[in-house]
């Protein structure tokens, strides 16, 4: 579905043009099973908690989500409209999905939930996006996070 | 996201993700990438899909345990049909029928538009009354206030957006953002409700004034003197599939 061939032409275009960081090379950090981890999310959806200032044009900030957070507590506010809503607007965990994670940790299938998650706003440059990263990065291990679910939108 | 995946690792938290546009994640080699055959905007593929939405994530996450990468790897399972592919033939009609505008009723965009938000307001009710909650929020002012922004725009007045934000064309965003999420959730309480991006998304850029108004919208701003909200009408506002619903 989200192949680039499959898009509408205007879409596509947009997508093939879109100018990606070059890494030459992919860093790899191993952990204990994912049964012993401690999960956090990073959404690109432009999810920020209501009433807190939403995303604009061109932001590369970032926005934390407390890991007790329930979908009423959080807004959308991507400036795409080039991507469906409606599955977000219905059920929040096909974006975001703390529902499942904290199921997870119950079960045993992951070791904890993280007590803070984070959100970007996708249609911006991801090289503006580094100091943030690593801002992040700084908080994730300070609350002992050893594995991060990027969904994009 | 796969740079995202780069900054973290490098900065020593392992990462995964879900990766719906697959070539980006090739050219970029994150350390591990699902790549998901799903729709943009649905990373985990289905909603209200418990158990599909753990698969994936169970996936996703399985890679964690690899002893070595870049890891891109393909999720075989597509997302389970919703209403919106098994009405896609016959394509969904919203049942809300909008009566046309009579010869002696209003015809500024911005009446238009508040009458058929009116008509709207019960199924957004009922979207919320399912829910508990609605995902409007985003401009912090009611969607009657939005729609009378928006329409008077459309209608060419010189209007400023009821919004807290920084520029007009923030504002002009935030306006339309929640206008739309408000047509997108009423749309979703009502019987036979497709869901999908393609029959709600027609159904709004061919059926309804709000439709109707952000087009008119985008043809005055090329004229106006803010070059900034004229961006967002061309190029925030409508969605690539709708442009073919120009009308």
């Amino acid at each position: 579905m989200a192949r680039i061939e499959d898009m509408p032409e205007g879409l596509a275009k947009h997508m093939r043009h879109l100018p990606l960081p070059e890494f030459p090379e992919t860093p790899y950090v191993s952990g204990p099973p994912v049964a012993e981890r401690r999960v956090a999310l990073v959404s690109t959806a432009g999810l920020s908690m209501r009433g807190e200032a939403p995303f604009g044009m061109g932001g590369a900030d970032y926005r934390v989500i407390p890991g007790d957070a329930g979908p009423g507590d959080i807004v959308m506010s991507h400036i795409s409209v080039n991507y469906d809503r409606t599955g977000y607007q219905r059920d929040w965990n096909v974006v975001l999905p703390l529902d499942r994670l904290r199921e997870m940790a119950v079960d045993g299938a992951i070791g904890s939930v993280a007590d803070h998650h984070y959100s970007f706003m996708g249609a911006t440059d991801p090289a503006e996006m580094e100091s943030a990263a690593k801002d992040i990065a700084g908080h994730m291990a300070a609350e002992g996070v050893d594995a991060v679910l990027l969904l994009p939108v | 996201m796969s740079a995202l995946a780069h900054y973290f690792e490098t900065a020593g938290i392992p990462t995964t993700l879900s990766a719906l546009v697959r070539e980006h994640a090739e050219a970029m080699h994150p350390p591990r990438a699902l790549a998901v055959p799903f729709e943009l905007g649905r990373p985990l593929g289905a909603p209200e899909d418990a158990a599909f939405q753990r698969r994936v994530i169970t996936a996703a996450l399985a890679l964690l345990e690899r002893p070595s990468g870049p890891i891109l790897e393909d999720y075989p399972e597509d997302a389970p049909a919703d209403g919106a592919a098994s009405e896609a033939d016959e394509g969904w009609a919203c049942p809300v029928s909008f009566a046309q505008p009579k010869a002696d009723a209003p015809k500024t965009l911005a009446a238009r538009l508040q009458a058929e938000v009116a008509q709207m307001k019960p199924w957004h009710e009922a979207w919320k009354r399912r829910k508990g909650f609605s995902g409007i929020g985003a401009a912090g002012a009611e969607v009657e206030a939005l729609a009378d922004y928006l329409g008077q725009f459309a209608d060419g007045a010189d209007v400023s957006p009821p919004v807290a934000a920084a520029q007009p064309a923030d504002g002009m965003k935030l306006a339309i953002n929640d206008l739309m999420t408000f047509y997108q959730e009423a749309a979703n309480a009502q019987p036979g409700t497709a869901g999908g991006i393609q029959q709600i998304s027609d159904w709004f850029w061919t059926e309804t004034v709000a439709g109707e108004v952000l087009l008119a919208a985008r043809k005055v701003s090329k004229t106006g003197d803010d070059k900034r909200v004229a961006f967002v009408l061309d190029r925030l506002a409508l969605p690539h599939i709708a442009a073919a619903h120009d009308r």
